[in-house]
């Protein structure tokens, strides 16, 4: 992970992008499966990857990663006008993502992405209400805190349970992983 | 890497899920935020929140509200077709007393407006 551009790295980063593409895919199934009362409501798999990415190598990796991400699913399923929405909502995750990191580290990868959750679907019904210039609407930000909370705090124990692993199988070296340093240091 | 959820991060948990609740609590308990609006010869005179239970009059009718519902109990109108239109609570659905000109609609979250009476 020396250099920016290793051969290495672009490799490990363009295995992410695809397994952040096929997480989506298996969220998209996994909603066919169990139709929720809650319109709007996944369980945000593909922020898994992003965290990896953050934790194990940059904000910038991140943003480029999540970018294609969208673009490549737009492709695959809706159309562009699904990349301008969603492409926006990816990259305040990210950043909130890295702000959480950075700045709270009481936190670990847990609390880093129910935080991001509960963020991303506030943003969500901020821009509805936007859209649809219906008031009430703020009425289902509180629902989707719950939602949040919830979905938020399950990708983040399947992100704790499975970075050291996934590392390992890609062989990246920790560079900085500071939120597991942190937890290792102050848990144990 | 054992302690996968930190102590902060339950913290945050009971927090976010202490906010939604008590915020969906609130919300609720405000009614369902809709409001009915009381007009005389199409003008409004009144707009009554249908989260607060009270029976007051307009010109010789008198109307109630229960439930976040309204309607009108009382008329001295000869038809008491106004009566007869019963509780009115989705957004969008109104009564009118022709003959005292009074008429009603439910303005408000208007999220789902549903058709739950149609005028024969």
């Amino acid at each position: 992970m020396r250099s920016n551009f290793s051969a290495r790295r672009i490799a490990t980063l363009g295995a992410l992008l695809a397994i952040s593409l096929v997480l989506s895919i298996v969220e998209s199934m996994l909603g066919a499966l169990v139709p929720l009362p809650i319109p709007g409501v996944k369980l945000g798999l593909a922020n898994i990857v992003f965290m990896f990415i953050l934790v194990y190598f940059s904000l910038p990796s991140a943003l480029v990663i999540a970018v294609l991400r969208t673009f490549l699913a737009a492709l695959l399923t809706g159309g562009l006008s699904m990349f301008l929405f969603s492409a926006p909502g990816a990259i305040l995750s990210i950043l909130l993502m890295w702000v959480a990191m950075r700045f709270v580290p009481p936190l670990s990868l847990v609390g880093v992405s129910m935080a991001c959750a509960v963020a991303h679907n506030l943003a969500q019904v901020c821009v509805a209400v936007l859209i649809t210039g219906e008031v009430n609407l703020f009425y289902y930000a509180f629902v989707l805190i719950a939602v949040g909370a919830v979905s938020g705090s399950i990708t983040g124990i399947v992100a704790g349970a499975t970075f050291g692993r996934a590392a390992g199988a890609l062989r990246i070296k920790e560079q900085a992983p500071h939120i597991l340093q942190s937890n290792q240091g102050g848990a144990r | 890497m054992k302690n996968i959820v930190r102590k902060a991060d339950i913290i945050l948990f009971i927090l976010l899920i202490a906010a939604a609740a008590a915020g969906i609590v609130l919300m609720s308990g405000a009614g369902s935020g809709s409001v009915a609006v009381v007009r005389v010869d199409g003008v409004v005179t009144r707009q009554v929140d249908l989260g607060v239970d009270q029976t007051f009059r307009v010109g010789d009718v008198q109307l109630q509200v229960k439930d976040g519902a309204i309607a009108f109990i009382a008329s001295d109108c000869p038809n008491k077709e106004c009566i007869h239109a019963g509780w009115l609570k989705s957004p969008g659905s109104s009564a009118a007393c022709l003959p005292n000109r009074v008429s009603v609609t439910i303005e408000g979250t208007g999220e789902q407006q549903e058709v739950d009476t149609v005028a024969e």
